[in-house]
């Protein structure tokens, strides 16, 4: 039992019950929650305060498995951690830099454990978490001002279930334009269909949206000139973890050569590794219950029916053309470098992978 | 009656039939009415939730609407004994669906209410909607019901079908038990009042077309907003839908009737579309009469040429059914035929056409066989007669598959296929098309029902097949259509899926969704109707899908399995049907 145990239960139970709802909110919640750590006096070294953020980091994911965003932010703070005490070590931008882009430095700092005294760490820390926090409050103006830049007068644009950073960038053009005349096209996103709710929120900002199901993808897309994807993950390799039917949108949209475009802010950036297609689909998805998918009445309660319902799709990063998030615009294949800047080489942050990957 | 799809083979027939079907291909089972309805799942599934929307046999609303309305003599029904069609129909009425008990009750109500208020026919139209509401909010009190009313005009179950349906309520089994304890009774009664009612007043066909405009211009009354590019093509397709030929005067009932359950998805896959459309037009020709002095060849054609229009008008028409009128070949009837020999002449001809889908079915399931590996883990998109009866064949003879059935979550066409295959014994596993890429890996075959092939190479589907094909393509898993050659087409596609698409009803292109409110049957589901006449939204749902050629492995057909670009050889050649040769407008 730590001193935190009673706060983190508190958050957990609160993400668990949809008292925080939102990946943002719940990022905030999460970087409040290291930040209560890092402030505290339960710790003199660097090393020290690592171990309890993993202690703790571990408890929280293992409580919140769907929620990958909760690990996205105690790995990225972490990393913050490990960024600042080597500064601090070496007192220099350039060694920092240096330990933040390359993989080299790995076995450097690793000898030295994170176990040297530093003055002036926990404030630089605190800071950091602080200016964290910051970034995490503007995420959503930062990604909603580049919305200028993506959509142009008259396109048509097609979306699938509801994303609130999504919705946020297209009214955000809405808002910018008054004379813009771009559509939107939700497709329902089944089984949730929380593209209802979404095109609800759209035309109600007064964007002319259209609400398709989910099997006439293929139909609309021929008149589709853009494709805006919210994700639930954005995977280092490019490729994305989203709600079950990206994977056709993405799809149809290669089939056409239709761009997609993934908003995602970094909180959302995870450094899980993907390899095959094959292989990601397997392990990262997570069968829910079939409720969404067959009703109890329908009458398929027969010993020879098995109802899947995957909660994720996997998207293969051939299929994204750029991921717009609040640090600027990537082209997929410089996902892996940005991914690489928030959580430190891929070595580092795999000793803490069994934490993030759920 | 004719609709029946145990009645319309005569013994003799059906022997016949049996021989050619045991000559074809092995049959492991031996009972009668079991080999020659082979391809009629629906009679044999005894899931009383939905038994096969296919080839389902027509509720008996339809004989109730019918013989009044056409029937003037009771000679015209003399050529299948009635009261053992009331039989079946009294036992089927456990299996009837949701949609027709709502409409048995609706109609019940409308002619219970006309029974009480009986005021001229003027002021019920003017106040039809209101009624409806009063309809709707009745409708808890299942006591208002209780007794049945078997002299219920006719045009009252039209009118209250159209009005009524858009709003079809979700309903409790227990009120539905009770209902189809009500509909039981009813039924009971009619076959004692049976004479009666066939000599029951024509009614007046006029009613419904009135009803149906005041409704409409009811609804153009609110001023519509301001609609650009795509939400105008929907609001486009939406009017025409709704405008050409709709008007249901002068249409048979089984017509209106096959319509609605094609519009509810009830009848689904074409060739039970085709069959339902056989069905519906045996019915058509038995109760026809020649006017005097018109030339009945003539006058027939431009009599099934009017039925045929109201679902051309609906957009209902699929390149089988085309096909299958055109087989019938009444132009070429001779000119002083008389009528009854006219009739016997186009039944038969009906009933050829059966057969031979029957006999294609089974050839299809022999072609298909080769494809099928024991073990073999399937994937079959929404539901399709051919391809369900082609699995039932496989599994008989031995062969062992596991399937996975892709529905969607706007039409329960999946839940039906699988609810027909899990009770033949076969492995299932049940995902919505979005989820299909999750499984996608591991199957080995996909297989899709063909609306028909298009000239061009293309298959029409049921929507959402291009994607199944397009995921089963991008991981390299062979996708084969499976389709007769009677459903190849001379039409290429246009390059635009709005072009011949069916707008489900569901589908209501929200601002203008009163004009659906004459549909006969809406699916009680809206993709959101809570969002109704909310301005800057638009809703649709298509319901057909133009599948590339690029995407498909192989057609198998009833003659053999092709490659995509042998459909113009197809029909190009000299043996295929002259009937083919004549472009379908």
């Amino acid at each position: 039992m730590s001193q935190f145990t009673e706060i983190r239960n508190k958050l957990a139970f609160n993400i668990k019950h949809g008292n925080i709802q939102g990946s943002l909110e719940v990022a905030k919640a999460t970087a409040n929650f290291v930040d209560l750590i890092a402030s505290s006096d339960g710790w003199t070294v660097a090393s020290d305060l690592l171990k309890i953020v993993n202690d703790e980091g571990k408890k929280l994911t293992t409580a919140l498995p769907l929620h990958a965003t909760v690990a996205n932010v105690l790995l990225q703070l972490m990393h913050i951690i490990r960024a600042e005490y080597y500064y601090a070590v070496n007192q220099s931008t350039q060694a920092v830099q240096r330990f933040v882009e390359s993989c080299m430095n790995c076995e450097e700092i690793q000898e030295k454990k994170f176990s040297a005294q530093c003055p002036g760490l926990k404030d630089a820390i605190l800071d950091h978490i602080a200016e964290y926090r910051t970034e995490l409050d503007l995420s959503v103006d930062n990604i909603t001002e580049q919305a200028a830049e993506q959509i142009q007068p008259g396109e048509v644009i097609m979306t699938i279930g509801r994303s609130s950073i999504v919705a946020a960038f297209l009214q955000a053009k809405k808002a910018a334009e008054h004379l813009s005349d771009f559509q939107v096209i939700v497709a329902e996103g089944a089984p949730q269909c929380e593209g209802v709710k979404m095109a609800e929120l759209l035309a109600k900002s007064k964007i002319q949206t259209t609400l398709i199901s989910d099997t006439n993808i293929y139909s609309f897309m021929s008149r589709v000139t853009k494709v805006i994807l919210g994700t639930n993950l954005v995977l280092r390799s490019g490729g994305l973890r989203a709600l079950p039917g990206a994977h056709m949108v993405g799809l149809v949209a290669h089939e056409h050569k239709v761009p997609v475009i993934v908003v995602a802010p970094t909180y959302k950036f995870s450094s899980m590794l993907s390899e095959s297609h094959q292989s990601d689909n397997e392990t990262f998805n997570l069968l829910a219950n079939p409720k969404g998918v067959a009703k109890f009445k329908d009458g398929i309660i027969a010993s020879n029916v098995k109802v899947l319902n995957p909660m994720y799709d996997f998207v293969p990063p051939d299929y994204v053309s750029q991921v717009v998030s609040n640090i600027g615009t990537y082209g997929v294949s410089h996902m892996f470098t940005a991914i690489n800047e928030l959580y430190g080489a891929v070595e580092e942050s795999a000793k803490d992978l069994k934490m993030a990957v759920v | 009656m004719e609709e029946n799809p145990v009645q319309p083979l005569s013994k003799s027939k059906r022997k016949r039939l049996r021989k050619k079907l045991n000559k074809q291909g092995p049959k492991e089972d031996g009972g009668e009415a079991q080999a020659d309805l082979e391809f009629v799942p629906a009679v044999q599934v005894e899931p009383p939730a939905e038994p096969c929307p296919c080839l389902k046999p027509q509720p008996d609303l339809e004989r109730e609407e019918e013989s009044p309305v056409k029937v003037k003599e009771p000679e015209n029904t003399q050529e299948i004994p009635k009261t053992e069609q009331i039989k079946m129909d009294v036992t089927k009425g456990a299996e009837m669906s949701r949609e027709d008990i709502k409409a048995a009750r609706q109609a019940k109500k409308a002619a219970k209410k006309s029974k009480e208020n009986k005021k001229p026919e003027q002021k019920e139209e003017k106040t039809i909607v209101p009624k409806e509401k009063a309809q709707e909010q009745a409708q808890p009190k299942p006591a208002v019901v209780k007794e049945p009313v078997q002299k219920a005009p006719v045009e009252k179950i039209e009118e209250t079908g159209s009005t009524d349906k858009g709003k079809v309520q979700q309903k409790s089994s227990k009120e539905l038990k009770e209902e189809r304890r009500l509909k039981q009774e009813a039924q009971r009664a009619a076959k004692a009042q049976k004479a009666e009612q066939a000599k029951a007043p024509p009614v007046i066909e006029a009613k419904p077309s009135k009803s149906v405009k005041a409704v409409t211009e009811n609804v153009n009354k609110p001023a519509k907003p301001m609609l650009t590019g795509l939400a105008r093509t929907i609001a486009t397709m939406a009017r025409e839908c709704a405008r050409i030929d709709c008007n249901p005067d002068g249409v048979h009932p089984a017509f209106l009737q096959l319509e609605a359950r094609m519009q509810s998805r009830l009848l689904e896959g074409s060739t039970a579309r085709v069959v339902g459309l056989m069905r519906a037009l045996r019915s058509v020709i038995n109760d026809y009469k020649v006017p005097e002095n018109v030339a009945i060849t003539r006058d027939l054609v431009e009599h099934v040429e009017k039925q045929v229009a109201y679902l051309r008008g609906r957009r209902l028409m699929s390149v089988a059914l085309d096909h299958a009128i055109k087989s019938l070949r009444l132009n070429t009837l001779a000119y002083d035929v008389s009528e009854q020999e006219a009739k016997v002449t186009v039944n038969a001809a009906i009933d050829a056409y059966i057969n031979k889908i029957e006999q294609d079915m089974q050839s299809v399931a022999l072609n298909l066989a080769h494809k099928v590996k024991d073990g073999a883990l399937l994937a079959v998109y929404s539901y399709s007669c051919l391809i369900m009866n082609a699995l039932k064949q496989l599994f008989k003879t031995g062969k062992r598959f596991r399937v996975v059935v892709v529905g969607s979550n706007t039409h329960n066409g999946g839940m039906t296929m699988l609810s027909q295959l899990s009770d033949l014994g076969v492995e299932c596993t049940y995902l919505l098309i979005n989820q299909v890429n999750f499984i996608m890996p591991r199957v080995q075959l996909v297989l899709l029902g063909a609306e028909s092939m298009l000239a061009n190479c293309s298959m029409v589907g049921p929507a959402g097949s291009a994607q199944i094909a397009c995921v089963a393509n991008s991981q390299g898993v062979p996708v084969y259509a499976c389709c007769e050659t009677s459903k190849f087409s001379y039409d290429s596609h246009q390059g635009s899926f709005f072009k011949q698409n069916e707008l489900g009803i569901n589908l209501l292109f929200l601002t203008f969704s009163p004009l659906f409110t004459h549909c006969k049957c809406a699916e009680p589901e809206f993709l959101a109707p809570q969002l109704k006449n909310m301005p800057y939204m638009s809703q649709c749902s298509l319901r057909c899908d133009v599948v590339p050629e690029r995407f498909i492995s192989a057609i198998i057909t009833e003659v053999t399995i092709l490659p995509c670009s042998s459909v113009p050889d197809v029909l190009h050649s000299p043996s295929s049907d002259t009937v083919l040769k004549s472009r379908t407008t």
